[in-house]
């Protein structure tokens, strides 16, 4: 009697370890999820900030802004340029305006994870044009 | 051989459950903090560049406005004294006009973006030109955040 009373006490204490060490695995995962999801966030926002940096000061520096990005892969669609890389997206988008003196050329390059925009960096050079006096 | 009875008295579980969960919410709190400072530092970096950025953008848009004077002060001067003179009295808001060169400051917080473009003579085709282009901190080193 006193050895099966103490297997049955033996068999509700597993049972009950078992019950909350699931309920704290349970919210431990959510919590490392979390933490891989931010982890994986930050590498994308890092990696879209070096690339986007490289194209910004590329697409200043051309004479032929196009060609930079048909070389870095980006496709058009419309008027966006877009590249799809590992866990974000790299978007170009033109905005060209003249001026009287000159053309203002600005490519805003932003780098995007899902709906969330990680980074946009504008790089706007501006083009003066002859005039004559 | 005599079988040798492993004693899992009551409690003893317990103890075991109580360790394993410690040390994964160790391990977890561990994981979560180095992810969010890692996740704050890029995203406080990121904001930096794209501040940065913006402020090259709005500092070309100066030159834009710059431009668009120097275009209508050449066409009514005569000679690089009436030039100078006819510029100086249309810098746009915030520049200033010292010999040939006119310069102004882009202000982010603490930083500075310091812009000088030099004016060219009538004769050249080219209005104006970059001289310097350069972002200044001036906060004090001791008050750096490491």
């Amino acid at each position: 009697m006193k050895e099966g009373g103490r297997a049955n006490a033996l068999l509700v204490e597993l049972l009950l370890v078992i019950f909350f060490f699931m309920i704290s695995a349970a919210i431990l995962a959510q919590v490392f999820a979390d933490a891989k999801l931010k982890s994986r966030t930050a590498a994308a926002t890092n990696s879209a900030m070096l690339e986007g940096q490289n194209i910004a000061e590329d697409l200043y520096g051309a004479d032929d802004p196009e060609a930079v990005l048909k070389e870095y892969g980006f496709t058009s669609e419309g008027d966006v340029w877009i590249l799809e890389q590992k866990g974000y997206t790299l978007k170009v988008t033109p905005k060209i305006e003249e001026t009287d003196s000159g053309t203002l050329r600005t490519y805003e390059v932003a780098g995007i994870e899902g709906e969330k925009t990680l980074i946009t960096l504008p790089s706007t050079r501006f083009i003066p044009k002859e005039v004559s006096p | 051989m005599s079988k040798r009875k492993v004693a899992l008295g009551p409690g003893a579980a317990s103890l075991i459950l109580i360790i394993v969960v410690l040390a994964l919410c160790m391990m977890c709190m561990l994981n979560q903090i180095g992810a969010r400072s890692d996740y704050n530092l890029c995203t406080r970096s990121a904001e930096m560049v794209q501040r940065v950025y913006e402020l090259n953008a709005q500092s070309e848009q100066k030159f834009a406005e710059l431009d668009a004077v120097l275009v209508k002060a050449r066409k009514d001067a005569g000679d690089m004294n009436a030039y100078l003179k006819a510029v100086e009295a249309a810098l746009p808001e915030g520049m200033t006009l010292e010999e040939d060169k006119v310069q102004w400051t882009e202000p982010l917080d603490n930083r500075n973006l310091q812009c000088i473009v030099q004016l060219l003579p009538l004769e050249e085709k080219q209005r104006a030109k970059w001289i310097s282009h350069k972002l200044v901190v001036d906060e004090p080193e001791e008050d750096w955040e490491w």
